[in-house]
Order: structure tokens, then C-alpha cells, then sequence
């Protein structure tokens, strides 16, 4: 079993370069997908089999790469069956004759200039096995392709799902996917026609059948499956996914029988599954982290043993490669780019389309292994469309970032939003379970009326699927997260708004959601850090500092009704602020607030509690009473007191309550370990204009 | 009605152009194709590895790979190092030319290099290339190395 002790080995330093080397670019704000193929190209004979050919004989034997091969085929089956499962035609709603005409633009330009290119190419790049026309309709196929899944993630990594420019790009790129698919299969059938293998005539007549039945009986047949789905708890059991796995195989062997590839067929049954959203999601989820971690990387390393940059020698194919690389950002870009003015974008909007559907990443990788694969593209050819694909992909963040920097996505953000005058209260919500909890302190501090709560939900750009970047916006079912609240909320009839953001940073992406939304207050839960035991370090610790906003940190301890809050108080701007708040949350539920006064033994300070009075704070009997205590260990006494019976503790971030957030904190804080009720931590946003207290 | 006649003009219009391109390019040619695994005969391979080529190149197995990008072509050898030459295809000849090190005996390791020529013509019969022959050169090697060989796909 000499090559799975191979094959494993292979397998291993694969992921552990694509996770390394994507880690990198993501660092760089590139997608994880530019990293994964310049792991491949570094693993090829370009890098590794050139500064260490020993180490690469080792690792990539010739012998050994069938093994490969077909792991990387697997992969591109269930991804390309991913591809057609979140395939959504509601993306064109409302936007479906100029998603069209953009796309279509975008596919012909580029394809003509391909062509156009191919009458130069054509007799120094290629030979006589090859006719023009497939070789010509090759190359205008793979210069015409967009990378849906990759411009999907920009799109949400920036946010711009919910604006014109992301959603019209989406529809496109969608329309994109579909036609350029259909193209290359025609291109497939033409450039295999005369071949020994199969007859022109049984491909075309086959493939016509083959998409009547899949329309006509297939799909009806498997719309089924959504029944019996239900039937199973709306969860896709193990005997359901084998079922869709064995009904992808079953296509994708039909489709290569006839001749266009098996990725058509893979392609093809997934675009014809049940649309429902929760079925879709839930095969997506299962097949998605393999795929892309395990399988994909495969074929990015394949493609990287295929790619000489080598044969990319002298002035004359260097000249080669940028033609291609200018013709392809033209036809591209420009196409899309003028196509989109013409339907009313903006030139701004217009040329940040462009920039977005010029991305190629995995799609062309995939087109170009085809091409390899029949023979119409030579290694040199290949390996300057890889390195095309690779600048055209690597281009586009940078680019569209200096058409549609990020304060404009900010201020478009802020005009969707023009309700200046409410409270606004942020919750940030990292696990489900907190949100409940949040949510109720939050309403417990919001004033009666004219309020307004947000709750937030951050995802890291990785975790997501397409389906689930593209749902819409405040569909409360779809958000899960954010469920236990929003069941909290349905039931105490809170009202509030959901939002749903990727994110590299929560902190920043925290503080700038608060400041776009004219937050007031973000009231966050505690979240145990990985490396200290202080809950005021890391995302808290970020917030804190830096949000313009008051920040509340709440521990629930506590789950019964807040009858009874307690506010340790010495001095300071966030005692006093934790004193207001305790007021407002007390006044809205009935409840009592013990103003805990510790001073000093020996000196009375009586006087200067009259002066609170000047925080327009009156103290009422219903609501506060006070209670002045000496001590010279104020902590001690304060947490002592605490544990007397009181559901929350309302107490100001300093230092006296042995709190003060700190990056990488080790020191105890007591307050938060030994305080029984539940614990509201109060940092004040000291701000001339925007006090209110 | 705008969208329909904008989709007419802009893609319709580049749709005919395109068939056009096809059509214009109907009519060039492309080099032969030589690309594949060529078997040298038993001669050359005996002459190869008797004559001073070995001082120069490892080669015991000179069976090659053709991989041809049009006229741009890599000729790799079938040994251990999978030595490589580089060349152009003109019409039916190529001319690989490589300046390689020293590699064996008392020149091992010494900054000395001798270049390699290899000419060979490409004979085809209705349009399919049969057979490669030519000669291989290694000039500066004592006596000028002139080998004949022939190759067959």
C-alpha cells in the first residue's frame, strides 16, 4: 500500500500550504482562494520542483498523481454541485432583463476578444491536432468566465449585499454562470467532435434529451425529496444525503457518457434540487467544509503541477501573456463596465461592477483544466491563463476598493437609515443562548417609548455559503444565531431589528455598525477569552476603548425578575453613568436601586451626594434608597453587599470595583467571580454633544 | 422594449462578429504537431552514451517528451534528471540549442560549459508527422561529435 503511505503524505502537506498560504492572503484582505492557488503554483514544478526537485520527487511522484487526480475530480464534482444548488433565480427579481443584458455583454466582449487574440495565438501557441475554431472558442470561453462564489464573498465581506451595486452584480454574475456553463459544454461537444470516442450528432441529440428529462421528469420526481425532508424534522438525514450524492454521480456520468463532462452533469442536478432554502442550506452545510478544505485544495495543487512558469520564457511569451491578461480585463471589466452604465448605474456603480465580475478564481481554474484535459491548450498556454486568472483575481479587491472605498459603502449605509431621533441600543450577539439575556437588559434600560434595538450577528467570511450570503436581510427564520432572542422577543413583544455581517474584525465591525446606526448604548455578553481569565479583554476589551457609544458588559446569573439592583458608587464619570442607567432600568420595572455609598472611614462625605442630584437624576423612595457605608476595603465591602439578595449589580468600569479592561489581562477581576447576582459592567462614552445624562 | 433592442444591437452585433473571426480563421495554419513520447533507435542510444555526451549530459536512456506549444517547444529527455532542451519549430525543423555544465568525470564540478546542438527534421506523410531525424552535436568535446538518430512516436 505504498501509495496511500504516498498519497497521505501528498494530502497532508497540501492543506497544510493552502490553510498557510490562504491564512496569509486573508491577511492581506484577499480571498482565501487567491492563497489556495498560489499554494498550488508554490507546490508546482515552478517553486518547489525548481529550489528543492528532491523534496518534490518525493512528495509528487509521476507515478502517484492519478490517485490525486481523482480526489481533485471528486472535489470538482461536489463543488460544481454546490455551485447548482445555490443557484438562486430570485436573485433576479426585479432586476432580470438588465442582469441579463449586463451578463451577456460581459460574456460576448470578452469572448470576441478572445477570438479576436486567437487569430494571433492560434499559429505560435498552438498545432495543427487543433482546429481554429475549438481552440478560438476555447480561449474566448475561458476569458468570458466570472467567478460567482469568490465575487460573492467580496460582496459580503464588504457588505454590500444589501446595496444597487451588490445586488445587481449578484444577479449577473448568477446569469453569468448559467450561460458561460452552457457555452462551454457547446464548446466541449465541438472541440471532441470527430473524435473516436462518441459522434457529434449522439452528443448534441443526447444532451437535448438529457435536459428535457431532467426538466420535465427528474425534477418533479425529486421534488419529493422536500416531503420526505419534512418528514424527517426538516433535517437532512444521512439516507437523504446519499440519495443526492447518488443522484449527482448518476448525472455526471451521463453527461460525460455523452460527451460535455461530468462537471455539467454535477452542475445540472444540483440547480435542479428542491429550492427550499432550509434543504439546500443543510446539504450545503454537510458537503461544503470537505469539500472546500480536504478536495478543492487537491485540484489547486494539481493545477499548480501543471503550471511551468518556466515555460513562460523570453520577451516573445511574456508579450503573449500580456495580451492575453489586457484582453481578458477589457473585454471583461469594460464590457461589464459600459453594459451597466447603459442600464442607469452610476460610473462609479457601473465601474465597480466591472472590477467585481472581472474576478476569476476556481471557475477558470477549472475551465483551464478542461482544456488541458482535451488537449486544446498547451502547458505553456495554460500556465499564462493560470497566472491570468490569478492577476485578475488578486486585482480586484484592491481595485474595487479604490472605485468604492469603504467610507462611501458607510455613508450609503447611513442614508438607508434616517431615523436620527430614537434610542438606539446595539446587542452583539456571539452565542445564541446569551441573546435572550441581552436582549432583556436591554429593554429593561431602553426608554418606554421611541426606542429602537439592534440585535447583531457577526460571521467570519469563511464560515459562509453562498445561499446563506445572499438570504435576505432581517429574515428572522434564516438567522440562528440569533433565534433564542428573537423568540425572547416574540414573546415579551420587543421589537427589534436583526442584522447579519461577515466580518475579519468583530471589534471594528462593532464600533463602526454602532456608529453608522447612531447607537447610544452596545450592550455585549461576556465572552471567556481564550488565553487570560479577565472577561474585559479581547473583543470587550477592543469595544470598550474604542466605541463611540456607551458600552455595557452584562453576566446573567440571574434569570428571575430584576426586583433588586445594587450600584457600588464612589466617584467617577461611569459610577455615575451605572447609577443612571440602574435608575432607568429600575423605573421601568418597578424595581429598587441601592445606591451603595462606600467612603472612607473617617471622612464623611454625606455633602457630595446631594450634589448627584446635578445629573438630573432625582432620587425618588419608590426607586433609590441609599445606604452609605465605610470601608477601607471598598471591593470587599461591595461585593459582600452584592451577595445580600440583589438580582443585579449595575457597578462603573474602574478601578476601584477591580475593573479595568486590559488587552491581555491575567489579573482576577472579583467582581465578575465572586458577585452572585447578575453583573452589568457600565463604561460611560465621554463625549460633549452626546452625554445624556 | 429598451432592454430588448439594447440586447439586439450590443450582443446580436457582437454575435455576427464573432462568426465572422471563425470564419477568417479557417484559413491559418498551425505548426505540425510533434508533441508526444518519441522512441529513439538503438544506435543513437548506444552512440550517445559511448561518445563524451555523458560528460556533459547524464543521459543512458535518450528516449524524449515533446511538449510543444506551438512553434515554442521542450524536448525532455527520459533520465533520472529529466534534462531539458528548449527550441522553435520552424516549418518541418526544429533546432533545440542548450548550454549545459559539466557534469562527470575530471570536468565535475568545474565552471566549464559546452553547448549542445540538435537538429531534426520532422518528416510527415499526408499531413501526420511519422518520424524525427536529425543529428546531435556536442562540439568542444575532443573530437566534434556528430550522432545520426531517428525517432518514432
Amino acid at each position: 500500500m505504498e501509495f496511500l503511505l504516498t498519497l497521505i503524505i501528498q494530502i497532508v502537506v497540501i492543506i497544510i500550504a493552502s490553510r498557510a498560504i490562504g491564512l496569509v492572503f486573508r491577511k492581506i484582505h484577499q480571498p482565501q482562494v487567491v492563497g489556495e492557488m498560489v499554494a498550488g503554483i508554490i507546490l508546482g514544478p515552478s517553486v518547489l520542483g525548481l529550489f528543492a526537485p528532491h523534496a518534490f520527487a518525493f512528495i509528487f511522484p509521476p507515478n502517484s498523481l492519478k490517485y490525486l487526480n481523482t480526489l481533485s475530480q471528486l472535489g470538482l464534482l461536489l463543488f460544481m454541485f454546490i455551485v447548482g444548488l445555490e443557484l438562486d433565480p430570485k436573485l433576479l427579481k426585479g432586476r432580470g432583463h438588465a442582469a441579463v443584458l449586463i451578463s451577456h455583454v460581459s460574456i460576448i466582449l470578452p469572448f470576441i476578444l478572445g477570438t479576436i487574440l486567437s487569430l494571433y495565438l492560434y499559429p505560435l501557441l498552438s498545432n495543427n491536432s487543433i482546429t481554429f475554431t475549438a481552440f478560438a472558442l476555447f480561449m474566448g470561453a475561458s476569458m468570458s468566465i466570472t467567478a460567482f462564489p469568490v465575487l460573492a464573498r467580496i460582496l459580503s465581506e464588504k457588505n454590500l449585499i444589501k446595496t444597487k451595486v451588490g445586488a445587481v452584480t449578484i444577479a449577473c454574475a448568477a446569469v453569468d454562470d448559467v450561460t458561460a456553463w452552457s457555452i462551454l459544454a457547446v464548446v466541449v461537444t465541438v472541440v471532441r467532435a470527430g473524435s473516436d470516442k462518441i459522434p457529434v450528432w449522439l452528443t448534441i441529440s443526447g444532451s437535448v434529451v438529457f435536459i428535457l428529462i431532467m426538466i420535465f421528469t427528474v425534477r418533479p420526481i425529486i421534488s419529493k425529496l422536500e416531503i420526505y425532508y419534512h418528514n424527517k424534522g426538516d433535517k437532512v438525514t444521512n439516507d437523504i444525503l446519499g440519495l443526492v450524492l447518488l443522484l449527482m454521480l448518476a448525472s455526471a456520468w451521463t453527461t460525460e457518457w455523452l460527451g460535455i463532462h461530468a462537471l455539467f452533469g454535477a452542475f445540472f442536478m444540483g440547480a435542479m434540487m428542491p429550492r427550499n432554502k432550509y434543504f439546500l442550506n443543510d446539504i450545503v452545510d454537510k458537503l461544503n467544509d470537505v469539500t472546500i478544505v480536504l478536495l478543492l485544495p487537491i485540484f489547486f495543487a494539481l493545477t499548480g503541477l501543471n503550471t511551468s512558469l518556466g515555460l513562460i520564457s523570453g520577451p516573445d511569451m511574456w508579450f503573449y501573456f500580456a495580451l492575453i491578461l489586457s484582453s481578458a480585463v477589457i473585454g471583461k471589466l469594460g464590457g461589464s463596465t459600459i453594459s451597466a452604465r447603459i442600464t442607469s448605474l452610476s460610473w462609479r456603480e457601473s465601474a465597480g461592477l466591472g472590477i467585481l465580475m472581472n474576478t476569476r478564481g476556481l471557475m477558470e481554474l477549472i475551465i483551464l483544466s478542461i482544456g488541458l484535459e482535451l488537449g486544446v491548450i498547451s502547458h505553456a498556454l495554460f500556465t499564462m491563463m493560470v497566472l491570468m486568472a490569478l492577476v485578475t483575481t488578486f486585482m480586484t479587491t484592491p481595485f474595487f476598493e479604490w472605485v468604492y472605498p469603504a467610507k462611501l459603502i458607510r455613508k450609503e449605509l447611513e442614508e438607508a437609515d434616517k431615523e436620527k431621533h430614537k434610542f438606539r441600543i446595539l446587542i452583539p450577539v456571539s452565542f445564541p443562548s446569551s441573546g435572550p439575556g441581552l436582549l432583556k437588559i436591554a429593554n429593561a434600560l431602553a426608554p418606554v417609548n421611541d426606542f429602537k434595538i439592534y440585535a447583531l450577528h457577526l460571521l467570519k467570511p469563511g464560515d459562509l455559503s453562498i445561499s446563506k450570503i445572499t438570504e435576505e436581510n432581517g429574515n428572522q427564520k434564516n438567522t440562528e444565531a440569533l433565534q433564542p432572542l428573537l423568540n425572547f422577543a416574540e414573546d415579551n413583544s420587543i421589537p427589534v431589528k436583526t442584522l447579519s455581517f461577515a466580518t475579519r474584525n468583530a471589534a471594528v465591525d462593532i464600533n463602526q455598525i454602532a456608529v453608522i446606526k447612531g447607537v447610544n448604548t452596545i450592550i455585549m455578553g461576556w465572552h471567556k477569552p481564550i488565553l487570560t481569565k479577565s472577561i474585559l479583554s479581547g473583543t470587550v476589551n477592543e469595544v470598550i476603548r474604542n466605541a463611540k457609544a456607551d458600552v455595557c458588559v452584562y453576566l446573567e446569573r440571574k434569570f428571575n425578575p430584576i426586583k433588586n439592583i445594587l450600584v457600588p458608587f464612589r466617584e467617577g464619570v461611569h459610577d455615575k453613568g451605572a447609577l443612571a442607567i440602574a435608575h432607568q432600568i429600575a423605573i421601568k420595572n418597578n424595581a429598587l436601586v441601592t445606591l451603595l455609598h462606600i467612603v472612607k472611614q473617617e471622612n464623611n462625605h454625606k455633602n457630595n451626594i446631594q450634589n448627584e442630584k446635578d445629573g438630573n437624576i432625582e432620587f425618588t423612595e419608590d426607586h433609590v434608597k441609599l445606604r452609605l457605608v465605610e470601608s477601607d476595603t471598598p471591593l470587599d465591602t461591595a461585593i459582600k453587599i452584592a451577595n445580600d439578595n440583589f438580582d443585579l449589580v449595575v457597578v462603573g468600569l474602574s478601578e476601584t470595583w477591580g475593573l479595568e479592561p486590559s488587552f491581555f489581562s491575567i489579573r482576577h477581576e472579583r467582581f465578575s467571580s465572586e458577585c452572585m447576582a447578575s453583573l452589568l459592567i457600565f463604561r460611560k462614552f465621554i463625549a460633549d454633544k452626546n452625554s445624556w445624562l | 422594449m429598451k432592454i430588448i433592442f439594447l440586447y439586439i444591437i450590443l450582443v446580436g452585433i457582437l454575435f455576427v462578429a464573432l462568426l465572422g473571426i471563425l470564419k477568417i480563421g479557417e484559413t491559418i495554419k498551425a505548426p505540425i504537431d510533434v508533441s508526444g513520447k518519441w522512441n529513439v533507435n538503438n544506435e543513437f542510444a548506444k552512440e550517445i552514451s559511448s561518445s563524451c555526451t555523458p560528460v556533459y549530459l547524464p543521459i543512458k536512456n535518450p528516449g524524449f517528451l515533446i511538449d510543444q506549444s506551438g512553434i515554442h517547444l521542450t524536448l525532455i529527455f527520459n533520465d533520472a534528471a529529466k534534462t531539458e532542451m528548449h527550441g522553435i519549430l520552424e516549418k518541418d525543423s526544429i533546432f533545440f540549442s542548450n548550454n549545459f555544465t559539466l557534469s562527470q568525470g575530471n570536468f565535475k564540478g568545474q565552471d566549464r560549459k559546452a553547448q549542445v546542438n540538435f537538429s531534426v527534421d520532422v518528416l510527415q506523410h499526408g499531413g501526420n508527422v511519422y518520424q524525427l531525424k536529425g543529428a546531435w552535436l556536442t562540439p568542444n568535446c575532443g573530437n566534434n561529435d556528430i550522432i545520426n538518430f531517428s525517432a518514432v512516436r
